[in-house]
């Protein structure tokens, strides 16, 4: 297939070109330079854990870092994104669920712990960042209803996100790391 | 008795439980309207999904 008709690349700004392209080619630079050093030569370097019912490459704290600084531009509208393409996406059943970012600030050992158990539970081991004018959040796409409202209980979400109604349904957390 | 979390967004759900009802509100709601569900709803993809409707966003 050719590669740059499949990204329909007239239609996207050289930013996101670049993005995409940069995340392709990957290996090296993506792989973690977030105080974190992924594997040399893979993406999803922190590995292990997980059994994610996917099989995307798991991003680490380092992708997901440079996801956030990368989608903070204005090159990026509000929606949400794959962390590894940095492309748009829409799903029309499952939920989203994510775990406090703001303000926190977790070892590499306490994030790759926490975003382990997330992959395990999301439908296809990927992570994504939603973007609405402020600071990017990193979350993950859960098929089941009674693991996103566990995860978020757990981490004491205030609300996940059910795509196929259009609901934030309430879990009843705070927001805060407890 | 505790008040209600985010009464303006469980209303609006309670009034439009699909996705299709919401968006077909959505539509036809002012911005001032729509800003009032985003200031109100405590969820990222919510408000991104809110925002959408709104009269100078892009498609």
């Amino acid at each position: 297939m050719n590669l740059l008709k499949a990204l329909d690349v007239k239609s996207m700004s050289k930013q996101r070109i670049r993005d995409i392209a940069e995340g392709l080619l990957d290996g090296g630079e993506g792989s973690g330079n977030f105080g974190h050093k992924g594997r040399p030569g893979q993406r999803g370097g922190s590995g292990g854990g997980g059994g994610s019912k996917g099989h995307a490459t798991k991003a680490t704290k380092g992708e997901h870092q440079k996801a956030i600084d990368r989608l903070r531009s204005k090159d990026y509208d509000d929606g949400t994104y794959s962390v590894t393409s940095l492309k748009p996406v829409d799903f029309k059943d499952g939920y989203q669920v994510t775990f406090c970012q703001i303000g926190d600030d977790y070892s590499d050992e306490e994030y790759a712990e926490k975003v382990n158990e997330f992959y395990e539970y999301s439908s296809d081991g990927e992570s994504y960042a939603g973007k609405f004018q402020s600071e990017p959040e990193i979350s993950f796409h859960v098929s089941s209803l009674e693991d996103a409202i566990r995860l978020a209980k757990k981490y004491n979400q205030i609300s996940i996100w059910d795509w196929a109604t259009g609901d934030s349904i309430d879990t009843g957390g705070t927001g805060r790391r407890d | 008795m505790s008040e209600e979390r985010f009464p303006l967004v469980k209303e609006f759900q309670r009034k439009y439980p699909t996705r299709e009802e919401k968006e077909k509100a959505l539509s036809k709601m002012s911005d001032e309207e729509i800003d009032a569900l985003i200031a109100d709803c405590p969820n990222v993809q919510g408000k991104i999904f809110y925002a959408k409707f709104k009269k100078g966003a892009k498609a």
